[in-house]
């Protein structure tokens, strides 16, 4: 990819990933064949904020989990009711980390 | 992607683990400082303290409580949810100890299986929200 180009994406999307990592996403992005990068603008990144809200109004039935593809531990969390509500509370922290790394992971998948 | 995945994994593990950790720390803080005085509205519940209204939750730790003494349909009365999180407190222990000698990830690979699963099968979460739901609002007229 051109270095515009990765740049012009990190700009838009550089919140939807862990900041740790933004270098490294920079670079597999400059190492990524064009056909590749194609790819790249059809994946959709799920907000951490908005899993953050999806957290705090319907994280004890364990959708945030749900949302982010970790079916077992959304079930895990809709079972025990929220962990018995600490997982709720310990997930409204979490949750964003969670999405960035969802995120990161599914980057990876392309590059 | 093999270090990614190895992150994973432990990231799996540790938040299991704290979870049975403090799920169990609760439920014994519970029976020791307060189970007795519950009459009284006291409660180690932060949702319970906060908003005054019972959680889907609601009375699981008074629910392992009466398992404890073998009265299963105490425990039903109190939260039928009581079983499954006393039977998954007791399991996943021995299962993370049995995992972690054998330096085998089981219990994360039957945590993929049982997600692939339930994603074909979506209908089967629907239910459980259902179950939960229905739960929680007979939790209102309890407590």
């Amino acid at each position: 990819m051109e270095a515009k180009s990765v740049e012009m994406f990190l700009m838009t999307n550089a919140k939807y990933f862990p900041p740790e990592s933004i270098m490294m996403v920079k670079e597999k992005l400059q190492k990524l064949p064009d056909d590749k990068a194609i790819m790249l603008h059809s994946l959709q990144f799920k907000d951490p904020t908005m899993l953050l809200i999806i957290s705090i109004l319907i994280g004890g039935l364990g959708i945030d989990r749900f949302v982010l593809g970790q079916t077992g531990l959304g079930v895990a969390k809709l079972l025990t009711c929220g962990g018995l509500g600490i997982w709720t509370i310990v997930d409204w922290f979490l949750i964003m980390g969670e999405t960035r790394n969802y995120n990161l992971e599914r980057l990876s998948h392309i590059s | 992607m093999d270090n990614y995945l190895s992150h994973q994994v432990k990231r799996f593990y540790i938040i299991i683990l704290l979870l049975l950790i403090a799920g169990w720390t609760l439920i014994a803080c519970n029976k020791i400082f307060v189970h007795k005085t519950h009459a009284d509205g006291k409660t180690l519940c932060l949702i319970k303290t906060i908003t005054g209204y019972p959680c889907p939750a609601c009375g699981v730790s008074r629910g392992i409580g009466r398992l404890t003494r073998l009265d299963v349909k105490g425990a039903l009365w109190q939260n039928p949810f009581s079983l499954i999180v006393a039977f998954g407190g007791l399991i996943m222990p021995f299962w993370i100890i049995y995992d972690a000698l054998n330096k085998k990830t089981s219990l994360y690979l039957v945590n993929q299986k049982l997600g692939h699963w339930l994603k074909k099968n979506p209908y089967i979460i629907v239910l459980l929200v259902v179950f939960v739901l229905v739960n929680w609002i007979w939790n209102f007229t309890k407590y």
